[in-house]
């Protein structure tokens, strides 16, 4: 069995899901173990998930020290939409108290930080 | 008359002074004969003998004295190149000292100059080394204080940042979101 | 600064810190490390990314820099610029947006640098106005100038036989312990000895770190370090250190080609170039071609060696000299890089062993070496007298098996032999101690014209000494002219009596 790379997985898996087949997702885990590529799941779903935006469904992970008010998702969402230009989105929120205040974005293939770690990591980082 | 008798008388006279004088006249011409045969023998196989070895004799004196004549010129002559070679030997000695002392200042003064030099570089390197170590030591004290202000703030922030203040992070942090 | 003022310290740092943002903004594209080891991260994901672009790995321990080499249709294989001991599974991957670049300028000079330009001298940090692109095409055909000026190197054998001219290409080969890098460093200090102002570069690929600090503190004896950098990568560097180190190199050396000045490099040496690249090749999973070398092992030095030329009259006239420098392993120049490397060069330097054991120091074969630019990089004074010199040596050669039947030949034979002999004898020379143009006219000059035919071979060495000793000494101004070298030797006939009457009384002096 010819040996399929995770970019071809992922735009597959990525059409089945949109046309509504969710069983693709236990086809993938099947065809996993069955190649010994379990390792590889993690970054099949980013390459999934980054497959998904080229088709116009943007799946955010948003991480903050506390959970979000509601005004806040939504203004996040509509950001979101606007900078991504696309309509659908799927929201993942996640808390984090080590990130000390601020909120950290992640998509498949991009990320912003605007956490107050991530600002003290850059003072110790910097030269003078 | 009287010449004749005068001829006789000398005759006579002449016969008594050979007598007198005790020659026997026919002991003479023998004797005669006999010198002469001497002579001839002498002459002819004696004579040229000798006279050839006296001849050698003298030209080897002459050889020698020759000999002699021309080593004595020979040695004048050996003096005089050897008197040429010692001042042409003394002359280039003179030189090559000259020149060695030359060398030997000029090496002098090299090695007067290198070590010179060295002494400056010594010095210039000692110069910069202690400026790098206050430029490290510059660099050390900036980080290290970097080191200390975010641990610092790391403590504090927990009770600085309020629901408030977060939320208005976060919204500041969202406002003008784009892709890079 | 000589003193630590802690209120512009701490006014630097309040500036630092105001001008951090918490606002974020902007999405910046992240990718993820999946693997790490052997100095290669596979990362996946920065879809953006180009070849040999910087990418810049975040750890628990600062920003760990890579650059990318293999991009793949699901990760990129990116070869770490530093130890990957810090770099683990998870870490988050920025793009650089650029490829390689080294800091290049006059501030270079003087100093021990990494590829990556950061000071391993412990000296302030470079800080330079430019930077120069480590991979960069070489310049085309219509601008380049042919090569006519020499470059000194002060060794009488290649000045001689094989010169050198700026913009050439001569590979120094030979196997180990037998000179090759001195031939380089003398060469490096007669451009400083005769101030010709051409500027050394001298790149240690792999090389032991003691031999290159005895290096250094040779060149600061000299006083040739002022003008020369040195580009340092030792055998316990990565290996992607060891594989930029050439480039970096060339880019520092063509900054001064390309503001009309002159430059050397000295590549040190390019086997183990070679080998570092396999080693990265192999790790980044590259099919091995023959010895296990990558495909493009040819393509690696080529692209180097292009960039050293002549550049033409309108983009400055400067000149970018390489001599790369290829250890062979007895004496087989027949092997896959060394072949390689001689169908680059415009020429080599064959060292030898059994020369270099003989007592002939610098062991050059007479015999393998090739200038393939020859006359026309020559002084013409040195070139009047080196014809002679050449074929001299050639027709002693193929004499030299019969010497040893010394009263068995006839008259002509046993001429050339001597004649060989006392010529072989004059071009053995001492190291750090490179002879100007006039001092390698005048003694060939001598040799050839059979003044010192009656000095023993054993003394030939002497003998030239003294007479060069007299010449400067008794006629400076004379030597001086003849230093400049530009007419033919017998062109200079007040210089040519000078020189044959200090001869004959030096001869007298070493008579047999």
């Amino acid at each position: 069995m010819s040996l399929f790379s995770r970019r071809q997985l992922a735009n597959y898996v990525a059409d089945q899901l949109l046309a509504g087949r969710s069983a693709v997702i236990d086809e993938l885990a099947a065809y996993l173990v069955e190649t010994r590529r379990i390792k590889e799941a993690d970054t099949l779903v980013m390459s999934i998930e980054s497959a998904l935006l080229t088709r116009g469904v943007l799946v955010a992970e948003v991480s903050s020290t506390r959970p979000l008010s509601d005004s806040t998702r939504t203004l996040i969402a509509s950001k979101l939409r606007q900078a991504f230009q696309t309509q659908k989105l799927h929201l993942r929120e996640r808390t984090d108290p080590s990130l000390l205040g601020g909120i950290l974005v992640r998509t498949a293939d991009h990320e912003m930080d605007g956490t107050l770690r991530h600002a003290l990591n850059q003072l110790k980082a910097l030269k003078v | 008359m009287i010449p004749a008798v005068t001829s006789l008388a000398a005759e006579a006279a002449q016969k008594t002074i050979l007598e007198e004088l005790g020659i026997d006249w026919q002991l003479l011409l023998l004797q005669m004969v006999a010198f002469l045969l001497l002579l001839f023998v002498l002459t002819k196989f004696v004579f040229p003998k000798l006279n050839a070895m006296l001849d050698k004799r003298e030209q080897a004196i002459a050889d020698s004295l020759k000999a002699a004549a021309d080593a004595e010129k020979n040695a004048l002559k050996a003096q005089a190149d050897i008197e040429q070679m010692l001042k042409g030997a003394r002359r280039d000695a003179d030189e090559i000292l000259a020149s060695a002392k030359v060398e030997a200042n000029a090496m002098i003064d090299q090695a007067e100059k290198r070590s010179q030099e060295r002494a400056d570089q010594i010095i210039a390197a000692a110069e910069v080394e202690l400026q790098n170590e206050v430029a490290k030591a510059r660099v050390a004290l900036q980080q290290e204080t970097l080191t200390l202000v975010a641990a610092a703030t790391e403590k504090v922030i927990g009770s600085v940042v309020t629901d408030k203040v977060d939320e208005q992070l976060i919204r500041s942090a969202v406002e003008g979101i784009k892709i890079a | 600064m000589s003193e630590l003022q802690v209120a512009e310290l701490s006014k630097a740092l309040r500036s630092a810190i105001a001008n951090l943002s918490t606002d974020g903004e902007t999405f910046e594209e992240v990718g993820i490390v999946t693997r790490v080891g052997d100095g290669v991260a596979w990362i996946h994901g920065l879809s953006r990314c180009g070849f040999n672009e910087v990418v810049s790995i975040e750890t628990h321990a600062g920003n760990v820099e890579a650059f990318a080499l293999n991009l793949m249709e699901d990760e990129i294989g990116a070869v770490l610029l530093g130890s990957d001991s810090a770099v683990a599974a998870g870490n988050k991957v920025r793009l650089g947006g650029e490829v390689l670049s080294v800091p290049v300028g006059k501030e270079l000079l003087g100093r021990i640098v990494n590829p990556l330009g950061q000071a391993l001298d412990g000296g302030p940090p470079i800080v330079t106005k430019q930077r120069g692109l480590v991979e960069r095409s070489a310049i085309g055909v219509m601008g380049r100038k042919h090569v006519h000026e020499p470059l000194m190197t002060g060794i009488m054998a290649i000045d001689a036989m094989f010169p050198i001219g700026r913009g050439q290409r001569e590979l120094i080969i030979g196997d180990r312990q037998t000179g090759k890098t001195a031939i380089a460093l003398d060469t490096m200090i007669n451009q400083a000895k005769q101030k010709t102002g051409v500027v050394n570069v001298y790149v240690a690929v792999g090389q032991k770190l003691s031999k290159v600090a005895r290096l250094v503190e040779r060149l600061k004896q000299e006083g040739v370090m002022e003008q020369t950098i040195v580009v340092a990568t030792g055998p316990s560097d990565p290996a992607s250190m060891l594989y930029l180190a050439p480039y970096a190199g060339t880019a520092m050396g063509e900054y001064f080609r390309d503001n009309g000045q002159h430059a050397l490099m000295v590549y040190d040496d390019l086997t183990k170039h070679a080998v570092a690249y396999r080693q990265m090749s192999l790790l980044l999973r590259r099919p091995p071609g023959r010895e296990a070398f990558p495909g493009d092992v040819f393509y690696l030095h080529s692209r180097l060696l292009e960039r050293s030329a002549k550049l033409s009259d309108d983009l400055g006239a400067g000149s970018l000299t390489a001599l790369p420098i290829i250890e062979t392993q007895a004496g087989d120049i027949s092997a896959y890089i060394p072949t390689n490397v001689i169908s680059i060069t415009d020429g080599q330097i064959f060292m030898e062993t059994d020369l270099f054991y003989q007592g002939i120091r610098p062991a050059i074969s007479a015999g393998l070496s090739v200038s393939r630019v020859g006359g026309d990089a020559q002084t013409p004074a040195v070139k009047s007298v080196s014809g002679q010199l050449k074929l001299g040596l050639s027709q002693f050669r193929e004499l030299a098996a019969f010497a040893q039947f010394g009263s068995d030949l006839d008259e002509a034979t046993k001429h050339q032999i001597e004649r060989g002999q006392r010529l072989t004898e004059l071009l053995k020379q001492p190291q750090y101690q490179p002879l100007a143009i006039w001092e390698q006219a005048v003694s060939v000059y001598v040799v050839n014209e059979g003044l010192f035919d009656d000095v023993v071979t054993a003394k030939i060495k002497d003998a030239q000494a003294d007479l060069l000793t007299r010449l400067w000494s008794q006629h400076k101004s004379e030597m001086e002219t003849l230093n400049k070298g530009d007419k033919k030797f017998n062109e200079y006939a007040q210089i040519v009596t000078i020189v044959r009457e200090t001869a004959e009384k030096v001869a007298k002096g070493f008579e047999a």
